[in-house]
């Protein structure tokens, strides 16, 4: 029997891909309906590539997460996923729509971004940090707004904090606040940048809590992190980056048994307790 | 002292332009550099920003007083001619706003990329980012400079008088002129100065202690300040 119902979703997870064929990132038409199709993804800066030819698919309600070294392309993959970074070829479907056509608020409102450093509105409280995107960019009236963000941070563990300020929340419920800012718009992929790494090692669990509620609430994830046990739990696909390059990508098993010479030399660093992991770090 | 007493009436009568002058160019400068500087940070359009940073370029690297004769004197030769009134405010408010154009751009600029970021991927426009996110946290570091602009612009009053404007300077030197009591009048005019200096800068330090006060969210204002802003998201 499983002791979790985070264990109880993997092993759910595990025994339908084990009757189903596997339909891994990269899986042609055909498979499960992809929200999200990455092909050929590129990005540069002068004559540096920082990604090259980034090639997966996200699944509905499945999370994929992304490890690699830094300075591996992992942050720049989701800041070109949302169009942060403006200098990405390739090409990205979000539920079969190229997302070069869609208006760049649009877009981001549909494929969220919740990044390492937090960066909650400090002149709003947490409530209005929320409700803020709902009513700008969702066009909501204030009390449909408000319902659905206590609704979001009640979800995070955060009711009752809704007047409070951000520099009067522990960076726990901070990051857990941008969650939910990001969550309660809905998005149809939500990109979670290293949301742990700025974050006391006793606040990292409260957070990844938090991340596993959303994967099993059918969210669809993308999940950077330098927490490989934790990429491993979460994930139904895992993607290794190094040097902006696909090294390996499959399910976590697979992926963390690789034969690869770059994969294994890096998780077995990570085995180690030596794998870098500097907190703030950008690629 | 008698020629204190003697021209006092007189003397006020020009500080009360002074004000005038003062509030009406400051209004413009205020207004034209919070526009200007508003867009020189949130516009991308290339050309646009071309053109607001040659204004700031000509209004704040060149002279008042040369600024000022321009606007009375040079404007007649392309068949302008400005009543000295016209020509004071906008010689001193185009000359206030080219510098608060770039105390607004630079303090909107300090608001840093990550709450740029944190509000773009929250679905906001560039504009909604700009004056729902950066406005608000940008605004009490304009404060001081701004505070600074306003002083320095009433003191800018007293060149208005080479236009023939009878602001508080001119009516000294004219009362100086009958009496050459210099010393007691120049003295007067600096009192009237500083004063009100000195109430704008009280004014501004009460201002930046309320705006630190509610970034701090104390307990005292916590519940009024949050309704506020919850109100307006």
């Amino acid at each position: 029997m499983p002791d979790s119902p985070v264990e109880d979703r993997e092993m759910t997870r595990r025994d339908e891909s084990a009757d189903a064929p596997r339909s891994g990132p990269g899986t042609a038409a055909g498979g499960p309906p992809a929200v999200l199709d990455v092909r050929g993804l590129g990005m540069s800066v002068g004559a540096t590539a920082i990604l090259s030819e980034v090639s997966f698919r996200l699944e509905k309600g499945n999370t994929l997460s992304v490890v690699g070294p830094s300075g591996s392309g992992k942050s720049s993959l989701l800041r070109c996923l949302n169009r942060l970074e403006r200098a990405c070829a390739g090409s990205v479907l979000l539920n079969g729509v190229p997302t070069d056509t869609v208006a760049a608020p649009v877009l981001r409102g549909r494929i969220g971004l919740v990044s390492q450093k937090f960066a909650l509105f400090g002149h709003l409280d947490v409530l209005a940090n929320v409700t803020l995107g709902l009513r700008r960019a969702r066009r909501m009236s204030k009390q449909d707004a408000r319902e659905r963000a206590g609704s979001w941070l009640a979800r995070v563990g955060l009711a009752g904090l809704e007047r409070r300020r951000p520099h009067e929340l522990s960076g726990g419920q901070q990051q857990r606040v941008a969650i939910a800012r990001a969550a309660a718009l809905e998005p149809e992929v939500l990109l979670l940048d290293e949301v742990t790494s700025a974050l006391d090692p006793e606040l990292v669990e409260e957070v990844e809590n938090v991340v596993l509620g959303l994967a099993r609430g059918g969210t669809s994830l993308i999940v950077v992190t330098h927490e490989i046990p934790f990429a491993a739990k979460v994930a139904d696909v895992m993607l290794m980056l190094e040097g902006g390059q696909v090294v390996e990508t499959g399910p976590p098993a697979d992926v963390l048994g690789s034969g690869h010479p770059r994969a294994r030399r890096f998780f077995a660093r990570h085995a180690r307790g030596t794998g870098d992991r500097p907190a703030g770090d950008r690629e | 002292m008698n020629a204190i007493g003697e021209n006092l009436p007189f003397l006020l009568g020009g500080f009360v332009l002074t004000l005038g002058y003062a509030a009406g160019a400051l209004v413009i400068a205020m207004v034209l550099g919070g526009v200007l500087g508003t867009a020189d940070y949130a516009v991308a359009h290339r050309p646009v920003r071309w053109a607001i940073r040659g204004f700031v370029g000509l209004f704040r690297n060149t002279p008042f007083i040369v600024q000022l004769y321009i606007w009375f004197f040079g404007l007649p030769y392309v068949g302008v001619q400005l009543s000295p009134a016209a020509a004071s405010l906008a010689g001193l408010g185009l000359y206030g706003a080219g510098y608060v154009t770039e105390i607004v751009r630079a303090a909107l600029a300090g608001v840093g990329t990550e709450q740029e970021e944190a509000a773009l991927s929250v679905g906001l426009t560039h504009w909604d980012l700009t004056l729902r996110v950066v406005w608000p946290q940008g605004f009490p570091a304009m404060v001081p400079a701004l505070t600074n602009e306003a002083v320095a612009l009433v003191k800018n009053t007293s060149l208005l008088g080479f236009i023939t404007v009878t602001e508080l300077t001119l009516r000294t030197q004219q009362a100086i002129s009958s009496t050459f009591a210099s010393l007691p009048l120049y003295l007067t005019a600096g009192v009237l100065y500083l004063v009100v200096n000195v109430l704008l800068t009280v004014l501004a330090r009460r201002m930046e202690t309320v705006l630190a006060r509610r970034r701090r969210g104390s307990a005292l204002n916590r519940g009024r300040t949050s309704r506020t802003e919850t109100a307006n998201a």
